[in-house]
């Protein structure tokens, strides 16, 4: 009885975590650019603003361009038919959601991961010095 | 040996019953092949996508086992026998016969199911290995979670439409990685390809069989 108790627990943790690993990989969701590209459906990558790449706002058609770099490395042009997020500058970490059309990725929603002024010194010294009343951590457009 | 007799002899009794009457097959049967007819209405003549597809197979199997399966617990306490199998085997004994009967129908289901859904939708299969491997192991799963809440729901009064409510929330997981493999089965991609979905129906078949024979003494007992 109690070597069954043992037996069965021990198999049932197994292959919990057999499930849980396996099973969060397939409903993650984040990709590269070139993953996204291959699927053509709706996806979310996940970088940073390549910064040395032009960055262009037009006014006239709405819409809002820059190079993203994904975690793989790749850089590709961003557009965005909407303003400029707010907190744009400041992300550590943009995530785009869209899908690829002839080599530009046309986003729908960008989210954009700003250091919080909560948990680290350097970015509450950040925000105290430009002392502007922004939201605190992120900001979903 | 003794263990193995007695479960083997649960198993017989149930399948005799079962012959008899044919309930559980019927019922299994006609609401699949129901469901696939009126699928095959309902899309037209049209092909549809692999994940259309393999998402309405894997729906209609999960829904005419969770109609179905519920039957053989029922059965022994209307019949009052319950309490005479409590007397003579032990409940892992009862849990194993039940679980093979279960299994022997869910495998006549996916079968027929599955050739039926061939038919009606013309759709042809990849990789035949990869297909059956999916459908085997997604099988194996959805048995082992039917069985055991199909026990707990036969102690409930008028517990027969709970045990849907009960089991299909818990078979989410089964029925993601059982489309995702199963689409790209139809598509012809290799197993490899698969191997997430896979380990995922493993890790579930095997986390709800254990689970099922630790907490099947407590269901049982009175």
């Amino acid at each position: 009885m109690k070597w069954k108790t043992i037996l069965g627990l021990a198999a049932m943790l197994g292959f919990g975590t057999l499930l849980f690993v396996n099973f969060g990989s397939q409903v993650g969701g984040y990709m590269n650019f070139e993953q996204a590209a291959r699927t053509g459906a709706s996806a979310h990558v996940v970088g940073t603003w390549a910064k040395s790449r032009p960055t262009n706002y037009s006014r006239a058609q709405n819409t809002f361009t820059f190079y993203m770099r994904d975690e793989s490395g790749t850089v590709r042009k961003v557009r965005y038919n909407n303003p400029k997020p707010a907190n744009f500058e400041e992300a550590e970490q943009v995530v785009v959601q869209g899908r690829t059309q002839e080599d530009v990725f046309v986003a729908k929603h960008i989210l954009v991961k700003c250091p919080s002024k909560y948990n680290e010194t350097k970015g509450l010294k950040q925000k105290a010095s430009r002392s502007s009343a922004q939201p605190p951590t992120s900001a979903r457009q | 040996m003794d263990w193995f007799a007695g479960a083997w002899a649960i198993f017989r009794k149930d399948l005799r019953i079962e012959l008899r009457s044919r309930y559980a097959a019927n019922t299994l049967l006609l609401f699949a092949l129901g469901a696939l007819l009126l699928i095959a209405f309902a899309i037209g003549p049209q092909p549809v996508s692999a994940r259309v597809r393999a998402a309405l197979l894997w729906i209609v199997l999960l829904f005419a086992a969770s109609i179905g399966l519920g039957r053989s617990f029922v059965a022994e306490y209307e019949g009052r026998t319950a309490l005479l199998l409590r007397l003579h085997t032990r409940a892992s004994m009862v849990f194993a016969g039940k679980l093979l009967f279960n299994l022997g129908l869910v495998a006549l289901l996916t079968l027929v199911a599955t050739g039926v859904f061939m038919l009606l939708l013309g759709t042809s299969v990849g990789s035949p290995g990869l297909f059956a491997g999916t459908l085997a192991l997604g099988a194996l799963g959805l048995t082992s979670v039917t069985t055991l809440l199909s026990a707990l729901v036969a102690r409930a009064s008028g517990g027969g439409p709970l045990l849907p409510v009960l089991l299909l929330p818990l078979l989410v997981p089964l029925l993601v990685s059982g489309v995702g493999a199963t689409r790209k089965a139809l598509l012809g991609q290799r197993w490899i390809t698969a191997q997430d979905e896979l380990l995922t129906l493993v890790g579930f078949a095997g986390a709800t069989l254990s689970a099922a024979v630790l907490l099947f003494d407590y269901v049982w007992a009175e």
